[in-house]
């Protein structure tokens, strides 16, 4: 495979451009081979191998804020496309490889240094090349009573996660990840560095402290976005509780979904639990976080001969519950997840029983795990979900993995993850919605009913795996099938928080109101910040004015 | 060559005396090899990867086992190793641990070089070998029709030397019926991966102990 050139580039300048920046960032640091370029390939891209795939044509590796603007300086310069990532472990949405092919991945690793962390103040301030892994371990060496909140897998960086608007999965003011950040530096397109916030005073003393500053809060333009680098970034983190207690509720009926939501969401609002309310499903088989893995490495349970026969016949959800009355299975189970002193984790479990016991007839009680901090190894190591407990891990790569049940491993998967109302009626559409059309897409469905993730306080995230292929042909249905649900979900007002690279345009055309009125803002924010288009062309679908042009 | 690695393949060529006699060729390049593997790795939930990492320790090689996930190994080991140096590493493992581990190495500039699928189907073991063509084609010599796979390719990785050459070909050679003993435990469907993650080139240039993950 030969590397390509940034459109509109000749070899000679492009050449002269890579040998400046060499005097920039050093020789070792300035990636043209194919050996070295091509890892930044995206590993789990739909396009894998076909002529559309997303390649670059070099990458450059800056470690310092400094380097980050004279790499810029000289991108503008020559007019050469640089794509920025933190550790490029975006899988699932776009790994490292850049929106638009022929660009330059302005690889951030190296700059990894934790600047700051403070316990008191529980917070920190970080580099993009540091990984939740990095920051679990420097918490740990140093005896820090902090957690981190951490995605799936914890490889990633807290910047590049926060800036794509990850979630994680403690409490809830951490887990959504841009929301828990506090102040950032960003080189600009034109090499000058701007810092947001408190961070706009010289010697301020609460960059990390206070979000907002004086005047306009900005921060929001630097995520899901191409309008500058992000080279440091503040994170508000959450102190080590003393206690996780998770208990569960069952609930035998299938309409009980519609309360079960409904009070969940005020408990949640009213911080009467803190954690993660763990949705599920045992009597279809749907797992919550703390039973995904096993799931995904043992497959799913046997079924007896009756609930074959429902499944056979495509039978709708509420025509299960006969069976489940028959066989005592819950038709869905809620785990809440509490932190803090155990008296205090103890009194909450007790009401939370007694709001449901009060308001839904026939639900069920269940202590399901308690931890003190701090965790043993052995507990560590035995975790259901160490993400629930700030802990990281990558057992995530059981997904689509070749396993005893699972004779047929994937290539890598992308998410459809449309968001939609925290509520149990339109839980109830979306499912009878999406998985209809999911089927007549002929995309696999693996239960009678999706349960969603509830990240965020207000709404519910529901997502649909597509497992990619080595076959072109299948992972060219599979776009197809992705693109005509992004289209289906918006006439419903389902959108999407987040989405792989080749569908970020598609996703942006949906969020049309007023004749595509957020994106034409976008459009002059980024032909005024970024006018000759340097910064990650067509990122989230912004693309600069020249290559509007084009592509009309 | 470093003299340890030397001592290494010729202690390595002494324990597996008896393979030769059952006609396995020790491949002709191992004495020019100037690359060698600096940690193997195995999961010790398949049986076969026992056999690999006890082939690699015999020859020398330092090695570490883990049970499916890998992240305590990645954490405790991996991480800091290569933060220190850009050191080559050979496992047998299944298929997602090799596609978890390979993303983490290529964040260090290590990537793999060299790799063996082995698929398990009706008709007994599948090779599907891949890398440069001259270690590929080498690869499927020694790999077709032997029953005896797993140290096999134990072997063949510890004498390849993947600083001379580049590309990547994609081979598939059967190695027919499945030895008795074979089969992995309660894991018959499990595709292994027996894989070498090197350096690039310009990562063994500049031993890029900067380029921390």
């Amino acid at each position: 495979m030969s590397l390509p050139l940034p459109p509109g580039t000749d070899r000679a300048t492009f050449n002269r451009a890579m040998a400046d920046c060499r005097k920039v960032v050093g020789d070792d640091w300035v990636f043209t081979s194919e050996e070295d370029v091509l890892l930044y390939r995206d590993a789990y891209s739909p396009l894998w191998g076909e002529p559309q795939e997303r390649i670059p044509a070099a990458a450059v590796a800056p470690s310092t804020t400094e380097e980050v603007q004279g790499i810029v300086r000289i991108a503008n310069q020559y007019r050469i496309p640089i794509y920025a990532i933190s550790t490029g472990k975006n899988l699932g949405y776009g790994g490292s490889a850049p929106s638009m092919t022929g660009s330059v991945v302005l690889d951030l690793k190296r700059m990894n240094r934790i600047l700051e962390v403070n316990e008191k103040q529980a917070f920190c301030l970080v580099e993009p090349g540091v990984s939740y892994f990095d920051l679990y371990n420097y918490l740990q060496e140093h005896n820090i009573k902090l957690w981190i909140d951490c995605p799936d897998p914890g490889w990633g960086s807290l910047v590049g996660n926060a800036l794509d608007r990850g979630a994680g999965y403690t409490a809830a003011e951490y887990r959504n990840h841009f929301d828990a950040h506090c102040g950032m530096e960003v080189v600009l397109a034109n090499g000058e560095v701007l810092r947001t916030g408190m961070g706009a005073m010289p010697n301020s003393q609460t960059w990390q402290c206070y979000k907002s500053g004086f005047g306009p809060w900005i921060d929001g333009m630097f995520s899901q976005s191409n309008f500058g680098v992000v080279t440091k970034m503040g994170f508000w983190m959450m102190p080590e509780p003393e206690t996780n207690l998770k208990g569960v509720v069952h609930f035998y009926h299938y309409k009980d979904l519609i309360p079960m939501v409904d009070i969940m969401t005020h408990l949640e609002n009213s911080k009467i639990f803190t954690g993660y309310p763990d949705l599920l499903s045992p009597l279809f088989g749907t797992p919550g976080l703390i039973g995904v893995h096993d799931f995904w490495v043992n497959g799913p349970q046997q079924r007896d001969e009756e609930f074959q026969a429902l499944a056979a016949r495509g039978a709708a959800p509420e025509e299960y519950e006969p069976y489940a009355e028959k066989h005592h299975i819950p038709f869905w189970s809620c785990i809440f997840s509490f932190y803090g002193p155990e008296k205090v984790v103890r009194a909450q479990w007790e009401h939370v029983q007694e709001t449901f016991q009060a308001q839904v007839p026939e639900v069920e009680f269940e202590e399901r795990e308690f931890y003190k901090t701090p965790l043993t190894q052995e507990e560590k190591d035995n975790l259901k979900h160490s993400g629930q407990l700030g802990v990281p891990s990558l057992k995530t790569f059981v997904i689509g993995a070749r396993t005893p049940w699972n004779s047929h491993p994937s290539h890598g998967h992308m998410w459809f993850s449309p968001l939609i109302p925290r509520d149990g009626r339109e839980l109830l559409k979306v499912n009878d919605i999406l998985g209809k059309a999911a089927r007549e897409l002929g995309l696999p469905v693996g239960f009678a009913f999706n349960t969603p993730f509830p990240c965020w306080e207000r709404c519910f995230m529901f997502i649909i795996g597509f497992l990619l292929s080595e076959d072109p042909e299948q992972n060219r249905k599979s776009r197809e099938a992705f693109r005509k649900l992004v289209k289906i979900a918006a006439e419903h007002g389902w959108g999407e928080y987040r989405t792989p690279v080749i569908f970020q345009d598609d996703v942006m055309s949906v969020y049309s109101f007023n004749d595509n009125a957020l994106l034409r803002f976008h459009e002059t924010v980024k032909d005024a910040v970024d006018p000759n288009g340097i910064l990650s062309p067509g990122h989230y679908g912004i693309w600069p004015k020249h290559l509007r042009e084009k592509k009309k | 060559m470093k003299r340890r690695r030397f001592l290494a393949i010729a202690t390595a060529g002494s324990a597996c005396l008896p393979v030769l006699a059952r006609g396995y060729t020790w491949p002709a390049t191992q004495q020019a090899a100037s690359t060698g593997i600096d940690l193997a790795i195995f999961d010790d939930r398949i049986r076969e990867a026992h056999r690999f990492g006890r082939t690699l320790r015999r020859a020398g090689v330092t090695v570490r086992s883990f049970s499916g996930d890998v992240t305590a190994l990645w954490s405790g080991r991996l991480d800091a190793g290569w933060r220190k140096s850009a050191d080559s590493v050979a496992g047998q493992t299944d298929k997602d641990c090799f596609f978890c581990l390979s993303q983490m190495a290529v964040s260090h500039g290590v990537y793999p070089k060299f790799w063996i699928e082995h698929v398990f189907t009706a008709a007994g073991v599948s090779h599907v070998i891949n890398g440069p063509a001259d270690a590929v084609a080498r690869a499927g010599r020694e790999l077709a029709g032997k029953p005896d796979w797993a140290p096999a390719a134990a072997r063949l990785l510890a004498s390849l030397d993947p600083t001379r050459s580049s590309g990547s070909v994609r081979e598939t050679v059967h190695a027919g019926a499945a030895a008795p003993g074979l089969e992995t435990a309660g894991d018959r469907d499990v595709v292994l991966v027996s894989w070498l993650m090197t350096p690039t080139h310009q990562t063994r240039l500049t031993r890029r102990a900067q380029f921390r993950r």
